[in-house]
């Protein structure tokens, strides 16, 4: 019986000997043992984050007649071959990354992965460490049940600066840029349909390169964001023109080691500054006059011998404006550590005073970033501090107690197990559930539970360590993650959801430092506006939030930098909302815009009448585009306006009376 | 003829007469000459009356250039012995003088120094002191305010010795990059001049001798054992693989990776004093920052393209590479160093 069984698996191997060497060629597996001669064939052109491709690959393929957990595996006894293992979605000619090993077990390989019922996948071992053949097999089990999957997409990107998702030419869809050497970068628009336009852009010299962070605002407000690079040596802006299709850099001669770069409106003047973590000496900033970035060091992170690794802008005391956290790292030794960490309030006035003593969150945790969130949707900025070595305790999670203390929470709440480090630990509500979850160590997503526990998703994702921006990139209302070449395209569920982009007149342009409250079923939920989160990526400046199964929206509040507070009420979930700064004045918070009055027909191609309750009586309407375009302005006589002139499409109404008071509401033009 | 630069020894002839003139509570002073710690033309460096050159066995990568190191310490004090891998007690007034130079400077191959870098024991403790030579190599000036807040970098092409050209931005440290480097127990400290490093012979003008012989018959230093576990030149290839991988990472990577240094919450521990343990230098030991699967562990036996120690060696990418600070562009040698020593461990990782 043994005997045939050998025979069988020679006459198989003499069968696959040509065939598994292309990825066309590819064998068909199921359960079983298969046994791959030398690798001698063409390999796969990504490598699916191991580093460098090996020079030859042999190719299977399993095609999933149900939902199941394929293992593959070359940990099999006795064998002592250096194998590495790839799977692969999609089709030849664009092959996606799925998920990859290297050594499991000594030097043997095994990869887990969801295999979706219909599809097929591509199981590739490379000769990297040795072409000589081997025994694998393949299992199944029941799938595992993930809390959110996410579908890898093949993208084209340049360079190796892979590491900002942002809006570049204000349509506010989140676009990749790829900043490719000193005078080149690429943006990838993100079209309105779906998909990316790339247009390679030749800049000005910048001298130094994205190395350690980047970050976008639009720091001179016309409409276009701008770039800073932080390096090895200082940093440099790249400005966008006017029309965003050229740029101007602004090499800063301060040659230091840059760790975290933010662009935040320090002074709140309606201009955004730039904030710069020095990681060997007192912070540096650069104030914004108009014309130039003038450099400052010194007042806000004095250690003298640095430490600084992670910038955070938040208003953690809720008094409007943005404070500064700042995750720290250094050695030891006698006397207070470089890695104690900051917490510098605002003071209003232009100064900031660390009070991380008394808040409690002067922790020596070595940490290069941390999450900052409302993480238990109490209206209050939580915090995950996220280690980069263990040596001074694991990831802490302090909650907010709103009385400019926190509390460590930390026991029990699932990140009091995990020994994983990571540079980048970022708050997002990935699967739209209405609880902020983190990306952070161990390639998962700790998943928010509402009550600062956080759970694991079932299985591991294949995420980079380091570069891994965080946007919408194809605008279905769920956060996905840059993944180098690869966007892990956020699988989605039914969870609803709300992005709310925002356009600064008073205050800075991108509204960055503003605070979005959205509220509902669940109470109320809060974002601030951030440019630079975690510790070298930009993510979206869109504001976004999951709500989960809830169904309504019944306010949108914006409390912007400059003091104004934008209101909308019965915002539509699963709807991008533009906020234009100053366009929601004076709502009157007690009573509903449908109490107040009533719009009909809505739907309309034309005629559209108000009528009004209490002592409401419209005599002016301003109908904006939801991009916060201004496209009708017209007296209200007899109660109705006429809207023909409008195309076909969702707009915001707002009414005004002769006393100046406010309301809004959605309108569709026919 | 400048100087002779062969193994990057001093093989002058020591000028007599000149001495120092030195105030401890003058210096730093703006400008280089003023100290006298050379004779004749400054760009010979060569060295005053009781100026006395040394050289630690193994050398610190700094993008290829040369060094030439000197001591000089007030009359009537002398240095003590602490331990084998400690810095030697300098006494207050000890001056180390360490100048960087190229001499393949390109088109001609002619020499440039860059800067020297001055430490100073003062009452206080240790203060660093940078001097950028002008181009004219007639005199270096101090480098002060907010040029020594911040650091900067001098373009450069030279020609390595494999023929190599290269051009670089030479970086000139910042006061705070001189103490990330030389910080113990939030003190700023000399680095090279531990009795591990000195333990071995120089050709001084007078004859070659034992550097801490040399520097106990000068007067500089009271005593040494003769039982000094010792470093040895890592471009010494008649020496044991282990020993010059050690001596290499223990001047190019311990300062800031031992107990109580900038890196000490690393695992890693690369003190030549500390590397008889394999654990300590990262053999089979999970990465903080694992680069991906393939690139997980610190040392991986017998394969240094699956030991990060290696990536961040061979990396010249500023948030990869290491050493972080004084480096832009791979050390062949070190690299090279590195592999054979990782290929020739063959232990089964748990």
């Amino acid at each position: 019986m043994r005997k045939k069984l050998s025979f069988f698996v020679l006459l198989s191997n003499i069968t696959w000997g040509i065939a598994q060497l292309t990825c066309a060629s590819a064998v068909n597996l199921t359960v079983g043992t298969y046994t791959a001669p030398a690798v001698t064939g063409t390999p796969p052109s990504t490598v699916c984050n191991l580093g460098t491709l090996g020079s030859a690959a042999v190719w299977y393929k399993y095609t999933a007649t149900a939902n199941k957990t394929v293992t593959v595996s070359s940990v099999v006894t006795g064998q002592n071959v250096d194998t590495r293992l790839m799977i692969y979605s999609g089709s030849c000619g664009a092959l996606a990354c799925v998920a990859a090993n290297d050594d499991s077990s000594g030097t043997s390989s095994m990869v887990s992965f969801g295999a979706v019922a219909g599809n097929t996948y591509y199981v590739v071992f490379d000769n990297r460490w040795s072409s000589l053949g081997f025994n694998f097999n393949v299992t199944e089990s029941a799938p595992v049940i993930n809390r959110l999957s996410f579908t890898s997409q093949p993208v084209t990107v340049a360079g190796s600066y892979n590491n900002c998702v942002v809006d570049m030419n204000g349509d506010y869809l989140d676009d990749i840029v790829s900043v490719v050497n000193n005078t080149q970068i690429v943006i990838s628009y993100q079209k309105q349909g779906g998909g990316f336009n790339d247009v390679t852009y030749t800049v000005p010299n910048t001298t130094i390169l994205p190395s350690w962070s980047i970050a976008a605002g639009d720091y001179d407000n016309n409409g276009f964001n701008d770039l800073m690079y932080g390096s090895g040596s200082g940093i440099a802006f790249l400005k966008s023109s006017a029309d965003g299709t050229a740029f101007i850099a602004d090499r800063k001669p301060q040659s230091f080691l840059v760790q975290r770069t933010n662009f935040i409106d320090i002074n709140n003047d309606g201009k955004l500054d730039a904030f710069v973590c020095d990681d060997n000496a007192p912070n540096r900033y650069y104030m914004n006059d108009g014309t130039n970035m003038n450099h400052n060091q010194g007042g806000m992170g004095d250690f003298p011998s640095g430490g600084n690794y992670g910038s955070i802008w938040i208003d953690y005391d809720n008094d409007g404006d943005m404070d500064l956290y700042i995750a720290k790292c250094s050695g030891g030794g006698s006397g207070p550590g470089g890695n104690i960490d900051e917490l510098h309030r605002n003071n209003g006035n232009g100064t900031f005073t660390n009070v991380a003593l008394a808040a409690n969150m002067a922790n020596p945790t070595q940490t290069w970033s941390a999450a900052w969130g409302d993480f238990n949707n109490d209206g209050w900025m939580d915090a995950i501090v996220g280690i980069n070595a263990t040596t001074n305790g694991l990831s802490k999670v302090m909650k907010n107690n709103g009385d400019g203390t926190f509390t460590d929470k930390s026991v029990g709440s699932g990140y009091d197990i995990v020994n994983a480090s990571s540079r980048e630990y970022i708050a997002y509500d990935f699967d739209n559930d209405g609880f902020l979850d983190v990306l952070g160590a161990g390639n998962t997503i700790m998943f928010g539970n509402g009550d600062f526990t956080f759970t694991p998703n079932a299985s591991t994702y294949n995420v980079n360590a380091t570069k891994r921006p965080i946007g919408d990139l194809n605008n279905d209302g769920f956060l996905d993650i840059q993944n180098g070449n690869t966007i892990m395209m956020n699988a989605g569920n039914t969870n609803k959801w709300l992005k709310v982009t925002l356009k600064g007149t008073q205050s800075n342009r991108n509204g960055i430092g503003a605070r979005v409250e959205i509220y509902g079923a669940w109470g109320k939920q809060i974002r601030d506006v951030q440019s630079g989160t975690g510790f070298g990526n930009m993510s979206t400046l869109n504001a976004h939030f999951g709500i989960g199964q809830a169904t309504a929206i019944t306010k949108v509040v914006i409390k912007w930098p400059s003091g104004i507070v934008d209101t909308i009420y019965n915002v539509t979930p699963n709807t991008t909302l533009n906020v234009v700064e100053g366009s929601f004045l004076n709502t009157r918070e007690v009573q509903t815009t449908q109490e107040i009055f009533t719009i009909y027909p809505n739907p309309s191609d034309d005629i559209i009448n108000f009528k009004s309750k209490n002592d409401f009586t419209p005599t002016e309407a301003k109908v904006y585009e939801m991009t916060g375009r201004l496209v009708l302005q017209t007296k209200v006589e007899r109660n109705s306006i006429s809207i023909k002139q409008l195309n076909s499409g969702i707009y915001m109404l707002v009414l005004t009376d002769k006393n100046g008071k406010t309301y809004s509401q959605k309108l569709t033009k026919k | 003829m400048l100087f002779s630069c062969k193994d990057e020894k001093m093989e002058g002839v020591e000028v007599e007469s000149s001495f120092v003139n030195f105030e401890i509570n003058a210096v730093p002073y703006a400008k280089l000459s003023t100290y006298a710690f050379f004779t004749g033309e400054l760009k010979n460096l060569t060295p005053s009356s009781k100026v006395i050159p040394y050289e630690p066995a193994s050398s610190l990568f700094t993008d290829y250039a040369l060094k030439k190191r000197f001591i000089w310490m007030p009359q009537g004090v002398k240095a003590t012995f602490d331990a084998d891998d400690k810095t030697l007690n300098f006494p207050v007034g000890t001056v180390l003088i360490k100048s960087f130079y190229y001499n393949t400077v390109q088109p001609n191959n002619t020499t440039k120094i860059l800067e020297t870098r001055l430490m100073i024991r003062k009452s206080t403790g240790w203060i660093f002191a940078e001097y950028m030579w002008n181009d004219e190599q007639t005199e270096a000036n101090l480098v002060t305010g907010t040029d020594f807040t911040s650091g900067s970098s001098k373009n450069l092409t030279f020609k390595k010795e494999n023929n190599e050209v290269i051009n670089i931005d030479y970086r000139i440290p910042s006061e705070s990059e001189c103490y990330a480097c030389h910080k113990l127990d939030n003190k700023p400290v000399p680095i090279g001049v531990k009795p591990q490093n000195l333990n071995t012979t120089y050709s001084y003008s007078g004859g070659v001798k034992n550097q801490l012989q040399k520097l106990v018959d000068e007067g500089y230093l009271l005593s040494y054992p003769s039982n000094i576990v010792s470093t040895v030149n890592y471009k010494d290839t008649s020496k044991p693989v282990d020993i010059r991988l050690r001596s290499y990472l223990d001047i190019n990577c311990a300062h800031c990776h031992q107990q109580n240094a900038r890196c000490d919450y690393r695992a890693i521990r690369l003190s030549f004093s500390q590397t008889t343990n394999l654990t300590n230098m990262g053999v089979c030991v999970l990465a903080d920052e694992p680069q991906g699967p393939s690139l997980e562990k610190i040392i991986t036996p017998g394969n240094h393209n699956k030991s990060v120690m290696s990536f961040r060696l061979n990396s010249v990418d500023e948030s990869n590479r290491m050493p972080l600070l004084g480096r832009t562009i791979v050390h062949d040698e070190g690299v090279e160093l590195l592999k054979q020593w990782i290929n020739s461990l063959n232990q089964n990782c748990p």
